[in-house]
């Protein structure tokens, strides 16, 4: 089953994105699909997902989030769903660490298609770029070191008080619907930093995408978009 | 001059700093291991542990005073000080977290910052922006004209010549004080010592020239032994990216001298009074909750503050000074409550630089996401 969180938020946290927009997320997941389909990983689609309900944790509303992160249980075990394949990190987060603790009985194992993707087949399409961690994937899912093995080839440009596992800054998508200046400055700030090692930049994140593309600054592509297998 | 000049300069100076520090000393990273393991002993068991300190204090001559809200423990100095006094204080947020400068000076009391931040905050009427820099919203070009403005110093935008020019200032305020008051980077329940960190040289002065040395702190700065203490300097130190240290400072009690019939009597040349006056002020309650209790770990080395984007955007802002920041946001729930640190706890991205930097990880992101639940569910009750 792969989650399609990405094409739901890749528009930030905008309830409808641009055709555009919606587009190019869907290509993305596409990227995505035949990745893991040449990377000899099997898997199937569920016709109608269920978002995960990350947003309502992370904004603190326990309750409403264990409601309905029980809800999304019960849809999975439905259909007798017993792996996840996840799409990006939020998603991740949410139902490899957080679900176990308020949804009794969770046994569906949780795999990031990052883990799953053939390093050695992989091709880098474009070189000379900067890599924006997902704050999640590099400081709470232990992904740092994963992101840049799928992205040696291109020659990705470090500096290690830009894109240092504790140094980089975050891209300010998760207070976008709180307090949307705070993120919009946030954005702004580590865009620009990102620009002083590349005008383009590669996340695994679709809201990192969002957020710091809306900025003007750097030219934000997704991992999936710039590897090839 | 902005925030945004001041933070940058702060962290291209700070952050390269700390790490070369950590690299060429990476015993202080097991230090920093057993720091947490000495906190987390006295945390788990703060009352005993309190006794014991007190019993330390009073066996060296010392006073103790146990308050248990910011407003005992400002009242209980104020009479130690009394009125009509020059009273010298080393960097001190417990005394910014009650009030305590304010304070005194209604009582008729000349109060003097001795650490250069914290003057200048001074000077300027203004709050601090960070736990170890005070004053790090403020440019080199903005301390100069605080001074001309305030105090009618003519001296350029340079850090050496703002330094030298608060030096004259501030001496001859230290040779004619009655009171010194300081913080504590540590306490030990062992032996009733205080042990304080610093660079200036400006904590040592204020604990031995005056007759009268009040420690003012949290009760969370008790360690078992004073060993423990002077680990928790060291760490602090390294990870302010400040090591090794000018100076630590150990003061266990009031001046005495020995050395005629091996007799030992006080005073000598330093103070003849030594108090310690222990704040709690929600430090009790939060060593009981589940959660909040990490934040007690704490040793205020401010490294969190500078690998944080909510701090490198908002400044004094994420927090209530003088707890700002990551560490601020937890702070501020422990000493002010959930309603006061819930609309920090909003601005959180949960980047997670802040647990990945702390000498004694804290899980901060946790703390500060069950800050914001405990926020949002009081909001969402109905109110009658």
């Amino acid at each position: 089953m792969l989650a399609a969180l990405g094409a739901k938020t890749a528009g930030g946290l905008m309830l409808r994105p641009e055709r555009e927009e919606l587009e190019r997320a869907y290509r993305i997941l596409r990227n995505i699909y035949y990745a893991l389909r040449h990377s000899g990983v099997e898997f199937r689609l569920l016709d109608d997902e269920p978002y995960s309900g990350a947003l309502l944790y992370e904004l603190g509303f326990e309750d409403d989030f264990a409601e309905y992160a029980r809800e999304v249980y019960r849809y999975f075990k439905e259909r007798d769903v017993k792996e996840v394949i996840t799409v990006d990190p939020h998603t991740h987060y949410v139902l490899e660490r957080v679900y176990p603790t308020y949804v009794d009985g969770f046994d569906i194992s949780v795999v990031s298609y990052l883990d799953l993707l053939d390093a050695g087949k992989i091709r880098v399409k474009i070189s000379g770029f900067a890599i924006h961690d997902s704050c999640l994937y590099a400081r709470f899912l232990g992904r740092y070191e994963r992101v840049r093995q799928l992205l040696a080839a291109g020659g990705p440009v470090e500096n290690p008080y830009i894109t240092g596992k504790e140094t980089a800054g975050c891209c300010g998508g998760p207070v976008e619907s709180i307090v949307p200046n705070l993120a919009a400055k946030i954005a702004f700030s580590r865009a620009q930093k990102l620009a002083t090692l590349s005008r383009t930049v590669v996340s695994a994140c679709p809201i990192c995408l969002a957020n710091l593309s809306r900025t003007g600054i750097v030219e934000v592509k997704d991992v999936a978009e710039v590897v090839e297998l | 001059m902005s925030w945004e000049v001041a933070i940058e300069r702060a962290v291209s100076h700070s952050v390269p700093n700390t790490y070369e520090v950590l690299a060429r000393y990476p015993h202080i990273q097991q230090l920093a291991r057993e720091v947490r393991k000495a906190k987390e002993e006295v945390i788990k068991n703060l009352d005993y542990y309190i006794e014991e300190f007190r019993k330390s204090v009073e066996r060296i001559g010392g006073r103790f005073h146990l308050a248990e809200r910011g407003e005992d423990a400002v009242e209980t100095a104020a009479k130690i000080v009394g009125r009509g006094k020059v009273v010298v204080l080393g960097k001190n947020n417990v005394a910014i977290e009650t009030g305590l400068r304010k304070r005194l000076e209604r009582e008729g009391n000349e109060v003097w910052e001795t650490d250069l931040g914290e003057f200048l905050i001074q000077i300027a009427d203004d709050e601090p922006s960070h736990i170890v820099a005070p004053a790090l919203h403020m440019t080199k070009e903005a301390a100069a004209e605080v001074l001309r403005r305030r105090l009618g110093m003519a001296v350029p935008p340079d850090p050496v010549a703002i330094a030298q020019r608060v030096r004259e200032f501030l001496r001859d305020k230290l040779l004619k004080a009655d009171v010194g008051i300081t913080g504590a980077n540590a306490l030990a329940a062992d032996t009733g010592a205080v042990v304080l960190v610093e660079n200036e040289g400006n904590i040592r002065m204020v604990t031995v020239l005056p007759p009268v040395h009040i420690v003012y702190d949290g009760v969370e700065k008790i360690v078992p032994t004073l060993i423990h203490a002077l680990y928790v300097a060291n760490v602090q130190a390294a990870y302010a990216g400040l090591h090794p240290p000018t100076y630590i400072n150990v003061t266990a009690g009031p001046s005495s001298t020995s050395d005629i019939e091996k007799h030992r009597v006080s005073p000598a040349q330093g103070p003849r009074e030594y108090h310690v006056v222990l704040v709690d002020n929600g430090r009790r309650a939060a060593a009981r909750d589940p959660v909040l209790w990490e934040a007690l770990l704490c040793i205020r080395c401010g490294r969190c503050h500078l690998h944080c984007p909510v701090y490198w955007a908002l400044g004094r802002q994420f927090g209530k000074p003088p707890y700002t920041g990551p560490m601020g946001v937890m702070w501020t729930a422990v000493t002010k409550g959930i309603e006061e640190a819930g609309p920090h706890a909003l601005k959180c991205v949960h980047a997670g630089n802040c647990k990945e930097v702390c000498p004694v990880g804290i899980d901060i992101p946790q703390v500060i996401h069950e800050v914001r639940k405990r926020y949002l569910k009081n909001r969402s009750k109905p109110t009658r």
